[in-house]
């Protein structure tokens, strides 16, 4: 029996220019660069050719045609900066002449090729060392390996500058500081505010300029540890951090029991409470934590969410003044891990709190200056949703 | 002795001075090897052996045998 090859679909193909074909695989964010007799090959393979005739058109097209790996995890640099894992460095030069077994592996591991109809979908994560596969959280996990860096350690990397006084100029800033800035200024005036997963306490310092009182808490008690060093309570006396954990509050010196707040925020922390793979307790005990939350929260208080929007992480192409994103998952996750707004709302129902508002924050023109496409995406399609929720028996 | 130092690093990294190596074991057998703990472990190795991994033979780790492997190939000094 011979062997079939098909070509996945799921390929965007990419004229480069110069005689040069993008091949953009949507699902797993591959990339192979490709010379034009590639388009054959391919024309071959939809809906499935033998193995034989593939070989033999490959060797065939002889040195014209090459190839090569041209995928690289950009967003180590920053979470929201360009998403299609496009090698910036790619250079022609590194286009080769391949064996035809070579040609295949490559093909094939990049899931532009499979060698079943229709093609599995599985980007679970094999080993530690496994790159491009596994959630967002996870890839990121493999590029501290191969960077000998601790996912915590690239998490205020990428957003903040050393001194952690002030974030990057990225999304995070023109689109995340801008936004929770004046929100800050013109709704927690005067009142008693928690953040919930306040990292190194950037936005719990601005709430603090403010609030009445503002307090972080986290469970990583280096973050906790940089905030207090960074905002001392002696120039800063509206201003706490405790490290605390939000699955049990009884835990450490149990600070936050009896504690009750106007506002409590959640920035980019609510959504791990979906995801089953990166610190799996808050998934699976996310009806205690709702129930904490709620027993620290006034009867007329606000839970405050804000979190990555479904579109962040979308790759996106064509043209700056009209550009187009790739969705390639919504309910069923696998890279994303963003809950749905139907998981969100029923979960704040159950929970005895509901929506008042959901905001969708727009983007800094300032940020044209410095990424003309990512900005002209970001402006169409929000990064972020802020959700703005009360208790139920409240009205 | 290659594998006496890596016992050494593997338990200090899983902070498990009872743990006893073998060539099979996986993070699967120790509750405390998650991805980040890899990271120290691979950091730990190259430090005390100093040597460098490439990422290809990081990505094809699949045991604590592979490991001793591959510092056993860039270190043929120690055994």
């Amino acid at each position: 029996m011979t062997a079939t090859l098909y070509w996945n679909p799921n390929t965007l193909v990419i004229p480069l220019g110069k005689g040069l074909i993008r091949l953009f695989q949507t699902s797993y964010r591959r990339n192979v660069v490709a010379t034009r007799p590639i388009l054959d090959l391919a024309d071959q393979m939809i809906g499935g050719a033998p193995e034989e005739a593939v070989r033999e058109r490959f060797e065939k097209a002889e040195s014209a045609l090459r190839l090569a790996d041209a995928s690289e995890f950009t967003l180590w640099e920053c979470a929201y900066s360009n998403s299609d894992f496009f090698d910036p460095s790619f250079d022609p030069d590194d286009l080769q002449t391949l064996e035809y077994e070579e040609f295949v592996e490559l093909l094939t591991d990049a899931q532009i090729l499979a060698r079943q109809w229709p093609p599995v979908f599985d980007l679970k994560k094999r080993s530690f060392g496994d790159r491009f596969r596994g959630t967002f959280f996870e890839q990121i996990g493999t590029e501290g390996l191969y960077r000998r860096t601790q996912p915590t350690a690239w998490w205020t990397a990428q957003k903040f500058t050393e001194d952690l006084s002030e974030i990057k100029p990225t999304p995070y800033k023109f689109i995340e500081e801008a936004f929770l800035d004046a929100y800050i200024r013109e709704n927690m005036r005067n009142l008693e505010v928690l953040e919930i997963g306040c990292g190194t306490g950037f936005f719990t310092r601005r709430i603090a300029a403010v609030a009445k009182r503002a307090v972080g808490m986290d469970s990583n008690e280096d973050y906790v540890e940089k905030a207090r060093k960074a905002w001392p309570s002696e120039r800063y006396p509206n201003l706490e951090f405790h490290v605390g954990d939000i699955v049990d509050l009884s835990k450490g010196r149990g600070v936050f029991q009896g504690m009750q707040f106007h506002r409590i925020i959640m920035i980019d922390t609510f959504l791990f409470l979906f995801d089953p793979s990166y610190q799996a307790p808050l998934a699976q005990r996310r009806a205690e934590i709702m129930r904490n939350i709620a027993g620290l929260l006034r009867p007329d208080g606000h839970l405050l969410i804000m979190d990555p929007h479904p579109f962040w992480l979308t790759p996106w192409l064509g043209l700056e003044s009209r550009p187009f994103g790739i969705v390639t998952e919504y309910r069923d996750r696998s890279f994303k891990v963003i809950p749905t707004l139907e998981e969100i709302s029923c979960f704040l129902f159950e929970n005895g709190l509901r929506i008042r508002r959901i905001l969708e924050p727009r983007i800094d023109e300032r940020y044209a200056n410095i990424n003309p496409k990512a900005h002209a995406f970001m402006k169409q399609f929000p990064q972020w949703w802020f959700l703005e929720t009360e208790k139920a028996q409240a009205r | 002795m290659i594998h006496d130092e890596l016992q050494a690093i593997l338990r200090e990294v899983f902070g498990d001075e009872n743990l006893e190596m073998t060539d099979d074991m996986t993070a699967e057998d120790v509750e405390k090897w998650d991805s980040l703990s890899h990271i120290n472990m691979i950091v730990a190795a190259e430090e005390h052996f100093g040597v460098r991994f490439k990422n290809s033979q990081i990505a094809r780790l699949q045991c604590v045998g592979d490991l001793k492997d591959l510092i056993m190939k860039k270190r043929p000094d120690l055994d």
